[in-house]
């Protein structure tokens, strides 16, 4: 999962990094507001951590356009302004949550979880395939019960795809949302990776849960 | 209640009512009072003047010897002296005859008395001349009298005139009496008058003081009614509202500021926070916990520099800055300071100049510990946001009104007019994320400002189109 931080502070916006990427997402910082903007029309991103005071354009700007295109991710409010009319702007005008400065990091974790399955039907930290399942929490991946040990690329990847089960995701798509901007997606790592992923996932167990579409990307399916 | 009640009597309205009606209880009885003795005074005057008038008539009547009483003969008309006296004296009395006493005496001798003295005899107070007197006398077997009477004495001739004076002292308890009935009625009538008044009157405090009460922090925008009245309470809810306006703008600004504060406060801490929870969360590396700790003294450091420049501030806005004055020359100690900055101007290449137009011993009075934190702050400020390899100016003129103008000039980024004024705002940024990272609260303009107010001084501040910016003090 991308996430892009948008925080004109930056040592804020370096530990946000950090934390989300030991938390296996890879994150995108842009520390202003002109910069922020370009980033989340040009990408494609997961979601979207907004700081509201911001050099050039603020926040709330950035929201406005970007919600005037369509563009729909997922945007949780990051701020040290924390009067309720703030809150109730910023929602308004399509953040899909507020966090007021300083804030707990594992509530932001928190947050952002929630903020991603949106729109799933599981409500919990667990995401399912047949009978694959993933704790988006611990990082850990089951299958029957049986505990399937994944590196942090590993896991992203697998996660994404489960996200997205049943629709077909390219090469590109897929490193778009695993690495930050600094990867350079011609490299056939994701190749190495899926199949890495397809030892530790479906060999030994009777159904096949990862395919490759060939000539277009990979795919995971729920029968 | 019983408080209730006890409430309502430390009301204005009842003290007003209160003090109304005792003014108006004490008038009437002033009044009364007034009446009465100049009733009274009127009456006796009007009694003895008609008293003496009779007595002076009497006596010529009986002095020149139109009748003869010595000889008198009876015939038809007159059986006794005292006939002909009775009539010939009412002739000429004017008071009812039947309540006059009248007794004329010749030569120690009683020559004649009314009939209605009977056997008693008005008796004598030895004085010469017309003058007349109070004094009583009585007779056992009839009523007791109190008379009023004139004494004429002249050529052996003695004559005196009487007249009870129960008539007049009827008159004047009759008029007492009335006043009793009447006070009652005129103690209600003031009650309710001045109930009345005092609600009228207070009934509009009563309606300022409501709308007074709908007054909180959060709605100063409010305008109590009624100013446009050119009366007591007019003035009154103007004098409030002028009140409110103020109050209105220094919340305004606390709130501004208190936000302020606490967002400058909030990013540090921010910082702190989740560098430690990050760090707690998983093992690091050593070199990464160091890292972590140095960020985290940084911050710590923003924290105290934010803390302790607030805690300056609220000294300064509270007047517990006590202004020192002492008189010294102004170049050298600007040259102190600048000295002191040497190695950050060397830093960024910037090249300080001080130019005093000859005024190179110029002295001002000041307060020297406060007057330093102003050039300190200045020149930090000139320094940190001022251009690479530019030039900083300090200069000094004095004009003919003979007042001292010190202007500190740098070249920086361009600031735009309309934020020029905000410069001495606090917490104000030209630019908030790049002036951060040099380690500024935004509040060092502020300070100064509030320190050139402390002395009385002024600050204006001024930028060309070329970005160079010019503060300058006006002592």
């Amino acid at each position: 999962m991308r996430i892009l931080v948008v925080e004109d502070e930056k040592k804020v916006a370096s530990f946000i990094k950090k934390g989300l990427e030991e938390d296996y997402y890879s994150v995108d910082i842009a520390l202003d507001g002109k910069e922020g903007s370009k980033l989340a029309f040009c990408d494609e991103y997961d979601l979207i951590i907004l700081d509201i005071m911001l050099p050039f354009k603020d926040g709330i700007t950035i929201l406005k356009e970007i919600r005037q295109e369509k563009i729909t991710t997922p945007v949780l409010m990051l701020t040290a302004k924390d009067g309720v009319a703030d809150k109730v702007m910023g929602l308004d005008l399509g953040a899909d949550d507020y966090l007021p400065k300083p804030f707990a990091f594992d509530e932001l974790l928190a947050r952002v979880r929630a903020l991603l399955r949106r729109n799933s039907p599981e409500k919990n930290t667990y995401i399912k395939v047949s009978d694959l399942t993933l704790d988006t929490r611990s990082h850990k991946a089951f299958r029957n019960e049986t505990e399937i040990f994944l590196t942090p690329k590993e896991y992203s990847i697998l996660e994404y795809l489960i996200r997205n089960k049943n629709h077909v995701i390219s090469r590109v798509k897929l490193s778009e949302h695993v690495y930050d901007y600094h990867f350079d997606s011609d490299t056939n790592v994701i190749d190495v990776y899926i199949n890495k992923l397809r030892n530790k996932i479906d060999k030994g167990f009777d159904k096949q849960i990862l395919y490759t579409i060939r000539g277009v990307g990979y795919t995971i399916k729920d029968n | 209640m019983l408080s209730k009640t006890f409430k309502y009597f430390k009301t204005t309205r009842f003290k007003t009512t209160l003090w109304y009606s005792l003014i108006f209880l004490l008038l009437e009885i002033v009044i009364g009072i007034s009446i009465y003795g100049f009733l009274e005074h009127n009456m006796f005057k009007e009694l003895d003047y008609s008293l003496s008038k009779q007595a002076d008539m009497i006596y010529h009547f009986v002095s020149e010897s139109k009748v003869n009483i010595q000889e008198f003969k009876a015939d038809s008309i007159y059986n006794t002296p005292d006939d002909l006296i009775y009539d010939l004296i009412f002739e000429v009395v004017a008071l009812n005859p039947n309540n006059t006493f009248v007794q004329v005496g010749y030569k120690n001798k009683t020559l004649f008395s009314t009939a209605n003295l009977k056997n008693n005899v008005i008796i004598d107070p030895d004085r010469l001349m017309m003058q007349s007197g109070l004094f009583s006398f009585s007779d056992s077997s009839l009523s007791e009298h109190t008379i009023r009477a004139a004494y004429l004495y002249k050529d052996d001739y003695k004559i005196i005139v009487a007249f009870p004076i129960q008539i007049i002292n009827q008159t004047l308890e009759n008029l007492i009496d009335s006043y009793i009935l009447i006070a009652p009625i005129f103690l209600l009538l003031s009650l309710i008058g001045g109930s009345l008044i005092s609600f009228r009157a207070l009934s509009r405090i009563d309606k300022i003081t409501n709308e007074t009460n709908e007054i909180t922090a959060q709605n100063l925008n409010k305008i109590i009614e009624g100013s446009e009245y050119n009366d007591e309470y007019g003035r009154l809810v103007n004098t409030m509202n002028n009140m409110i306006k103020p109050i209105k703008t220094s919340i305004d600004y606390m709130n501004q500021f208190s936000i302020s504060a606490s967002h400058e406060l909030k990013t540090p801490l921010t910082i702190l926070r989740g560098e430690i929870e990050l760090a707690l969360k998983s093992e690091k590396t050593p070199k990464q916990y160091q890292e972590i700790l140095q960020s985290n003294y940084e911050e710590t450091l923003r924290l105290i520099n934010i803390v302790e420049h607030l805690f300056y501030l609220s000294k300064v806005d509270n007047s517990l800055v006590r202004l020192n004055k002492q008189t010294f020359e102004v170049k050298p100690f600007i040259e102190n300071m600048v000295n002191s900055f040497s190695n950050q101007a060397d830093e960024k290449n910037i090249k300080i100049i001080l130019d005093f137009n000859g005024n190179d011993s110029l002295e001002i009075s000041a307060d020297a510990e406060l007057f330093k934190q102003i050039i300190i702050n200045l020149i930090d400020n000139a320094i940190k946001y001022g251009l690479e390899s530019s030039e900083f100016k300090i200069s000094c003129a004095i004009e003919k009104n003979g007042k001292v103008y010190l202007s500190f000039s740098n070249y920086s980024d361009v600031i735009p007019e309309e934020t020029l004024t905000k410069l001495f705002d606090r917490f104000f940024r030209a630019e908030s994320s790049r002036n951060r990272s040099l380690g500024g609260v935004g509040l060092g303009l502020a300070i100064v400002k509030s320190l050139v107010d402390i002395h009385q001084w002024k600050i204006d501040v001024k930028s060309s189109v070329d970005g160079l910016i010019t503060f300058r003090i006006i002592i």
